[in-house]
């Protein structure tokens, strides 16, 4: 009943949603989502996947970008707008709501600078990965970046086994507060490799469980 | 061995079936499909997966495998956690279009309150037809050359899975209290013993107690525990103190049990308040149809798991809510209306399933102008072409038939 009464809470509004992942990750996914927008330039077109209540998109059109931003979430997307309009940056967000196998359903070929994603892409094995990158090699201009952040399994053996036990001991906790399982990424580096890209840079923190990487069109 | 790892697992997934096992997405090739073999659709919960694949041995198809979070369809599709997204993105990837000739998928029908079918077909081509409400039907429904009879629509609970519900529930709760075990280790033993056998008796006897109303189930079963906990105290010579101790413990696990009915079983879904201040397991939701709106495409009758909706056969051709208290508030009913027709009695909803966006407005509905449509409330039902049937109509019909000697129906 402990249980219903958070997935209830969590659930019922998004904006609780924001402020229960901060206290999972302990303010980490913010650090990391000021990090990526230190990436962005003024005027760069941005596709944020899984754009979620917008947290990125209004970092990054704080700094000057346009962002379009794809959920499945009505409720989320809806709170994104309302973040957008409260930092008065609501003109230059599009949302679409659909699913991220959909992407060239809705936008034309090298349409974007910037394709990005947070924490997202997590639940899908590789086969979906394949799918998905292919698609964002074709959205993106010839020098366009992919800057993509998630949890992975660490590469290092000794980092994997102790990741597996932290899994087991978080695993009560994550569930009563989010109601979801997380699910780390295997290669999420070879995957991104592998669709094309030229990885540039991979950043990794939290005893190597949690991946940034900035990638551009190779 | 191999056997012993399967059962393991069996095992494994049913004390742990509170939790979430996601296995693997994408598409599983029965036996040796061929581009018109059949495509059977399930969420990515193991157990699931698992025991679909063994009712589905020795068919040659498809399994598309596709993301439910690792939870059953029906937890996850209340949670707005399994979508049409989920199945057009399972599609997409597995490139499904060019393996099969047809376009026709074969869904759970628990996904119902979650999934929009026409959006699937749009996207994809796919059709998608409700399969039967347990897997256990599988085989008769592919035998019976892919279709639901009616006893395939409504929602079992049989002992399997009662047993399996208690077990896994009194794990969960035990898991919580685990921590306590450090500190008073013989305290929490026995509660979470306590636990079991409280899940267990009241899960596996559940069919011969009366339904709850006015908390008289809740209060029969107390009593019944109680008293055997008493004698067992006498027999063993309990101090009074601990005679008390643990009747409170008892009675608070029974309290906790029928406080979880309210959505542990998939026979009743309502809330806690409700049970507290009526005492029974009824649904705040409470269907009626507007016959002006329907257009009788039947898909609340098939999507219903508790038979609550049957046809007229007479003059006017409509579904009508003849059951509407058995409702248990899945909203697959609302979620598959393609008109909006299905308005709410009571105007108050628990509002588990976040997947449909108007669903505020369309319960809370002004539905006053609906009041004739109360006569259909308990009228008898009967089986024809495999749909429930308004009875009367159809003994009027049959009646009419024979008297005018066959085949003068219509104004009549």
């Amino acid at each position: 009943m402990l249980m219903y009464g958070w997935m209830k809470f969590v659930e019922i509004a998004p904006e609780r949603y924001d402020w229960a992942v901060k206290v999972m990750t302990g303010g980490r996914l913010d650090r990391i989502k000021d990090r990526i927008a230190q990436e962005i330039r003024p005027g760069d077109r941005v596709l944020d996947i899984g754009c979620g209540t917008g947290t990125l998109a209004v970092r990054c059109m704080l700094r000057g970008a346009t962002v379009t931003g794809l959920d499945t979430s009505e409720y989320m997307l809806k709170q994104a707008e309302k973040n957008a309009r409260a930092a008065g940056v609501e003109d230059r967000l599009t949302v679409v709501r659909d699913s991220v196998t959909q992407l060239r359903k809705h936008f034309a070929d090298q349409s974007f600078d910037v394709v990005m994603s947070t924490m997202a892409l997590g639940e899908f094995p590789r086969e979906y990965l394949d799918y998905i990158l292919r698609d964002c090699r074709r959205l993106l201009v010839p020098e366009g970046r992919l800057l993509i952040a998630d949890e992975v399994w660490p590469e290092k053996m000794w980092a994997r086994v102790l990741y597996k036990i932290g899994i087991v001991l978080l695993w009560v906790p994550q569930f009563l507060l989010l109601r979801r399982a997380f699910f780390p990424i295997r290669d999420l580096r070879g995957a991104i490799q592998s669709a094309g890209f030229n990885v540039n840079r991979v950043e990794s923190s939290a005893a190597s469980s949690f991946q940034l990487v900035f990638a551009e069109q190779g | 061995m191999k056997k012993i790892k399967a059962i393991f697992w069996e095992l494994f997934h049913i004390f742990f079936r509170h939790y979430n096992f996601p296995c693997k997405l994408g598409l599983i090739r029965v036996g040796n499909p061929d581009r018109d073999s059949p495509v059977f659709l399930s969420g990515n919960y193991t157990l699931t997966v698992q025991r679909v694949l063994r009712k589905l041995q020795g068919i040659d198809c498809y399994l598309l495998v596709a993301n439910s979070r690792g939870s059953n369809v029906w937890c996850a599709v209340g949670m707005n956690e399994f979508s049409e997204y989920d199945i057009i993105d399972a599609i997409n990837v597995t490139g499904l279009k060019d393996l099969v000739n047809h376009r026709r998928m074969i869904a759970p029908v628990y996904a119902a309150p979650g999934v929009d079918v026409k959006a699937v077909k749009r996207e994809t081509g796919f059709n998608v037809h409700w399969g039967p409400t347990h897997l256990d039907d599988l085989p008769r429904y592919i035998a019976n050359g892919f279709r639901r009879t009616n006893d395939m629509f409504q929602v079992k609970f049989g002992f399997q899975d009662r047993l399996e519900q208690a077990l896994s529930t009194s794990l969960a709760y035990s898991l919580t209290l685990g921590v306590g075990l450090f500190f008073f280790p013989g305290f929490f033993l026995r509660t979470i013993g306590i636990i079991f056998l409280v899940y267990m008796f009241g899960f596996c006897f559940y069919p011969i107690f009366p339904r709850e109303r006015l908390w008289g189930r809740t209060l029969l079963i107390a009593a019944i525990l109680s008293a055997a906990m008493a004698a067992f105290g006498a027999w063993q010579g309990w101090a009074s103190r601990d005679f008390l101790l643990w009747q409170g413990v008892l009675l608070g696990v029974v309290l906790l049990m029928a406080m979880d009915a309210c959505g542990s079983s998939p026979l009743y879904k309502t809330t806690i308040k409700h049970w507290l201040t009526k005492g029974d397991y009824k649904s705040l939701f409470n269907p009626v149809i507007d016959p002006a709106l329907c257009i009788n495409c039947m898909q609340c009758v098939i999507v219903c798991p508790k038979d609550v909706f049957a046809a007229r056969r007479q003059g006017v051709k409509t579904v009508v809510a003849v059951k509407p208290d058995e409702c248990e508030e899945c909203l697959a009913c609302v979620k598959q209306c393609p008109t909006d027709a299905i308005f709410n009695r009571s105007g108050e909803y628990k509002g588990d399933v976040k997947s449909i966006p108007n669903l505020h407005h369309i319960v809370t509905r002004d539905w006053s102008h609906l009041r004739d449509e109360d006569r259909w409330i308990g009228k008898p039902v009967v089986i024809r072409g495999g749909f429930p049937v308004v009875a009367e109509e159809v003994l009027n019909l049959e009646g009419t038939g024979t008297t005018a000697g066959g085949g003068v129906l219509e104004g009549v």
